[in-house]
């Protein structure tokens, strides 16, 4: 009986010591937690399990001139931003739009890069829209929790142009390009970054693009101090550099 | 990149399958069997709010109460860890299911054991451990390996707490590849043998205890 006993303690307190040491927060200063999803190339994507991408080689930069080091955590990307709202994370970065939903519940750096949003379709269905007079006669898919839904509501919904009811939501750009593949949606909103990497492995085309409305920036949670420090190394870091960066995962 | 280079990109994360599965099982037994036990020895008002709990817990779904645990929690000022927050979502709502998997066991116990028991002069809790716990946990069986699969099945969720788990894997796999197709066949192939190994496991168990004829009257 006293062998179970020890077992069964033991048992818990193994299985508590994982839980509450698992994953945890690291104790050091130097060290900060960072929330990303590698499913947004080429601004962050894994490779051989390591994490690579715009938005890395940005913060790395910022690391390395600061002396600190990056704990990254992989959620998805409704994980990603609620660890920023709920101070899991110090800072997120995945080719995150900044708009003003996100800003009542986050702060934001300075916008680093200006990005477009194209509406891509498989090249064989040749869909070339001059104008977004005919967008409501389209099915268009879009990733859950992205910027895009809320483009809609609030600048294409009152002018008529398309409803948020119309769009077909996936959990990632993944699932909504396969089903752009399958012939169940017409049109898909990508970032324009991401659509320039996905051109390349997929037959399609940019069907329209929206230029001009949307800036990427760093997310922080509400307060972070750790903020305007990273604003001041972007200012640092000037804009010819950080436009080597952007081109050297653009091109 | 062949097929047996997906599989092995994805067995990363097959650790933390098996260790979220593991953990959040242990504590749905812990969970399921505790309601049940304390649903035959306490009175009405203990066995009201245990249903009461097992109710809640059955009707909400998983991805609410996890979001609830790993980012509401910290609201209020307590820091839940990826993993306990996986257990204390998925291991509670399945532990709420056990819950009534171990009443219908419980249930199927022969009452005339009970009756000769308690004229034996066994108090109640002699003979809850001793003549209806041991039948009621080889009755319990199926049950509990369906609780088990339906486990498995839900891990995935972790991913969205920041576990890389293989389906994390898959998804960032396929975001840099576009081979969807192949790489979550693959993905169901991992998920089949670690629910071989996990069936292997219970059926272990079961062996070591069964009772030749018992439950086949």
């Amino acid at each position: 009986m006293m062998r179970r006993r020890n077992f069964l303690a033991s048992l818990a307190l193994g299985l508590s010591l994982i839980a509450v040491g698992g994953c945890g927060k690291q104790g050091t200063s130097k060290v900060i937690n960072v929330a990303v999803t590698p499913a947004s190339p080429p601004n962050l994507f894994e490779e051989n399990g390591q994490t690579k991408g715009l938005d890395y080689d940005l913060f790395d930069g910022y690391c390395k001139a600061r002396g600190c080091t990056m704990n990254i955590t992989s959620y998805d990307w409704q994980g990603m931003l609620g660890a920023v709202i709920g101070h899991k994370a110090d800072v997120a970065f995945s080719g995150i739009s900044i708009t003003e939903p996100r800003k009542q519940v986050m702060d934001f750096s300075k916008p680093y890069m200006a990005n477009d949003w194209d509406l891509v379709s498989m090249k064989s269905r040749n869909i070339k829209l001059a104008n977004l007079d005919t967008l409501k006669n389209y099915s268009i898919g879009v990733a859950r929790g992205t910027a895009y839904v809320e483009f809609i509501k609030t600048q294409l919904e009152p002018k008529g142009i398309y409803t948020v009811d119309q769009l077909k939501l996936y959990p990632t750009n993944n699932e909504a390009l396969t089903d752009l593949q399958n012939g169940q949606v017409d049109l898909v909103f990508l970032d324009g970054t991401v659509a320039s990497v996905y051109r390349k492995k997929l037959p399609m085309q940019d069907s329209y693009v929206f230029k001009g409305i949307d800036h990427l920036g760093f997310a922080f949670p509400k307060g972070s101090t750790l903020r305007p420090d990273f604003d001041k190394y972007l200012d640092e870091l000037g804009p010819e550099k950080r436009q080597a960066i952007i081109d050297k995962w653009m091109k | 990149m062949t097929f047996v280079d997906i599989l092995l990109t994805l067995l990363r994360g097959a650790g933390y399958t098996f260790l979220i599965t593991v953990c959040c099982a242990a504590t749905a037994l812990v969970a399921g069997l505790g309601i049940a036990i304390a649903r035959e020895l306490g009175g009405a008002w203990l066995s009201a709010v245990l249903s009461a709990w097992v109710y809640v817990f059955r009707g909400v779904p998983m991805l609410v109460l996890l979001f609830i645990v790993f980012f509401g929690l910290p609201g209020i000022g307590i820091d839940v860890p990826p993993l306990l927050a996986m257990m204390l979502s998925l291991g509670l709502i399945s532990g709420a299911y056990l819950a009534e998997v171990f009443r219908g066991a419980f249930a199927e116990v022969n009452p005339n054991e009970v009756l000769a028991a308690q004229s034996m002069g066994f108090t109640r809790l002699e003979t809850l451990r001793l003549v209806k716990v041991p039948q009621m946990a080889r009755f319990a069986v199926p049950g509990m390996v369906n609780e088990l699969t339906t486990i498995l099945k839900f891990s995935p969720f972790a991913y969205t707490v920041g576990i890389p788990e293989i389906t994390k894997q898959a998804m960032a796999l396929t975001a840099t590849t576009m081979r969807g197709i192949e790489i979550y066949a693959a993905l169901g192939l991992i998920y089949f043998a670690i629910y071989r190994l996990l069936l292997g496991g219970v059926r272990l168990i079961d062996k070591r205890y069964s009772i030749p004829g018992f439950a086949q009257e």
